[in-house]
């Protein structure tokens, strides 16, 4: 049995070999469709993690909230019925009400982190530089990811204190001190000199907020970091803001908390706010509904790719019908010196399986290369995942089965003495 | 004690149905017997019905009616794959046209009907080597088709239908193809097969070829006409 198949495939082999234009020509189709499925799927994934990653860089065991401004219609509604408070004073967002009623009330919340930012022009004793302020706390480098450069960041104490110090991004302290260490110098921001304690490299924050900036700050690598309570005292910006908040990062204990702890969140600014002028995002949900898209991302695309294997497939068919053809008078004799039907089919399939198999390897290269090359050429994100490669592999040789089923049971089905006589 | 016939064929009928209704009766009831060891040839004008018996026995075809035991076994009435079987393991074919698969060399070539047996034998390839030298082509066995004149090709045939030990061998116009000189080459080894006791029958239109033959039978319409003996053989 064993010497029988080898002997099959032996044979298929030498016959594909011997036509190797023809060979070649034929698994193009199922090496450029299993490329494609390769590709398409690891620019798919590279996209999913990519959005995985950065959800879960908000902190999947946090909830934000964020403060927007509520619609115009219902500051006017409102207004009317607080008489007369003028549009540009009135506040809204978060405030340190609703921070102190979200420790105080929600279960599961170990820490609520408030943060706010305005853009402002930093003065060293070389240059003048906009940057971003960012008035947050001393649990900062924690909640935000930021990476110590150099220095250190401001204390729970300085912090209480209001003190005048800051932290600046690389980016912000190459600026503004070019020729030396940032450490222990003084920038000036309005009135006041604040000390520079350390350097940090911004994490997600710095990436993930692009769109929203107003500043004219350089893609937001420019940030200098401050005590919130400093800013509130010492900035105009901060001081007569509309918004007390920009964003709370409430952080639950437990991640499975976090759906139960993002809707109480929710009822109790839905209670305590009747303007919308709030928005909560759980980034846990986030990431499950970017996988749920993703998942129908890779299908679509899948199903594209999938077109061009059937594409190949056919192509496989058609040659391996003419090859039927022209090898009308080999399948006779054959048959005449005792090949059975099965025999004939095996022959034919061993050939179609090969072709493709032989294709879907070199679309594997093909689908290996491209996203590495489109990762190197371009700055999107790709994942060539195993289960792509076997898949595609299992995939090609089902196409040789299928499309080779027919050819091969046509050429069995020849009747030898007809075939002799071709 | 007198010998169980290869072939014994009783009033076998092949009826071929052309369009709806028309049947054509390529053998309209022949009654055969060949004997192990003798040369039999079959001979007639074309339509007479002798192409037809040749892939009846053969077992390329299955007969309308009638019977035909190969070796004292009726395989007038066996499924495709079991007469697939009687092909690859008791008949040896000559063609006309030699038949041999371009994309093999020699040796492969010869090897073929043993590629189709479950179990070749442990000296299967000694024996094509040897069977290439016995039609000559001992040195040739890496050889392609296509790299051999008509008469050699025509010995890969014979070597091929050799090589499985057959009971029967069936040549269909094995000269047809070839010039004078290597005629005479191919019917000397097929004499040489016959005289070491090999059955043979063969297809000819020519009459110089048929002499060399034990017995002749010519056929007309189906059927067997007139038989005319060169040798004694004990039917």
């Amino acid at each position: 049995m064993f010497l029988r198949f080898r002997r099959t495939f032996t044979l298929g082999v030498k016959n594909l070999y011997l036509h190797k234009v023809r060979s070649l020509l034929t698994m193009l189709g199922i090496v450029f469709g299993v490329g494609s499925v390769i590709a398409m799927l690891a620019v798919g994934e590279g996209a999913s993690q990519k959005a995985s990653e950065s959800i879960a860089r908000l902190g999947s065991s946090n909830v934000i909230l964020q403060s927007t401004e509520p619609p115009v219609e219902l500051v006017s509604q409102q207004q009317n019925e607080q008489n007369r408070v003028p549009m540009w004073r009135k506040t809204y967002g978060l405030g340190v009400e609703d921070l102190q009623r979200i420790e105080a009330t929600i279960p599961n919340v170990n820490l609520v982190h408030p943060e706010s930012e305005k853009s402002e022009e930093i003065t060293s004793p070389s240059t003048q530089v906009r940057a971003i302020l960012q008035a947050t706390t001393e649990n900062a480098p924690e909640i935000r990811n930021l990476q110590a450069v150099e220095g250190r960041f401001f204390t729970a104490l300085e912090s209480e204190r209001a003190s005048p110090v800051c932290v600046l991004s690389p980016a912000l302290a190459s600026k503004l001190f070019p020729f030396g260490s940032a450490l222990g110098k003084t920038v000036r921001i309005q009135a006041d000199f604040y000390t520079v304690l350390g350097v940090y490299s911004p994490g997600f924050a710095a990436e993930e907020e692009d769109e929203d900036s107003e500043s004219g700050a350089n893609a937001r690598e420019d940030i200098l970091y401050l005590p919130i309570s400093t800013a509130k005292t010492r900035i105009i910006n901060f001081a007569y803001s509309r918004t007390a908040f920009d964003t709370f990062v409430v952080r639950t204990d437990d991640t499975s908390k976090v759906p139960a702890v993002g809707a109480a969140i929710e009822a109790l600014m839905k209670s305590t706010h009747k303007d919308k002028d709030y928005r909560i995002t759980v980034p846990l949900e986030l990431l499950a509904q970017a996988r749920e898209t993703q998942k129908l991302f890779n299908i679509v695309l899948g199903s594209i790719a999938g077109i061009s294997l059937l594409v190949g497939g056919i192509g496989i068919m058609n040659i391996m019908l003419a090859t039927v053809t022209e090898r009308t008078r080999e399948i006779g004799v054959r048959r005449a010196l005792g090949a059975r039907r099965n025999d004939i089919i095996a022959q034919f399939l061993v050939e179609t399986i090969v072709i493709s198999l032989t294709g879907g390897m070199i679309g594997i290269l093909l689908g290996v290369s491209i996203p590495v090359l489109i990762s190197m050429l371009t700055s999107v994100p790709t994942v060539v995942t195993p289960a792509s490669v076997i898949l595609s592999l299992l995939i090609s040789l089902l196409i040789g089965v299928v499309f080779g089923l027919y050819p091969a049971r046509r050429a069995a089905s020849l009747n030898p003495i007809e075939a002799l006589r071709h | 004690m007198s010998q169980e016939p290869v072939i014994r064929i009783r009033n076998l009928r092949k009826i071929y149905r052309l369009g709806d209704e028309t049947d054509v009766a390529a053998l309209a009831g022949v009654d055969l017997d060949v004997m192990p060891g003798e040369h039999l040839a079959i001979m007639g004008s074309s339509g007479s019905g002798k192409s037809t018996l040749l892939n009846l026995l053969g077992c390329l075809d299955r007969p309308t009616s009638g019977s035909y035991h190969l070796g004292g076994d009726d395989v007038s009435l066996l499924d495709d794959d079991a007469l697939s079987l009687v092909r690859g393991k008791r008949l040896g074919f000559i063609f006309q046209s030699y038949h041999l698969i371009q994309q093999l060399t020699v040796l492969e070539n010869i090897q073929m009907p043993l590629f189709y047996q479950s179990d070749e034998g442990p000296d299967a390839l000694a024996r094509c080597k040897e069977l290439a030298e016995l039609v000559g082509l001992g040195t040739r066995l890496s050889h392609r088709p296509k790299q051999l004149s008509g008469g050699q090709q025509q010995r890969v045939a014979i070597a091929r239908s050799l090589v499985n030990d057959p009971l029967l061998i069936l040549a269909d116009e094995p000269t047809g193809n070839l010039d004078s000189a290597t005629e005479a080459d191919v019917l000397a080894l097929i004499d040489k097969l016959n005289d070491e006791g090999r059955t043979i029958v063969m297809v000819t239109h020519d009459e110089h070829v048929a002499e060399r033959a034990d017995r002749v039978i010519h056929m007309k319409d189906g059927l067997i006409q007139n038989v005319t003996h060169h040798k004694a053989v004990s039917v």
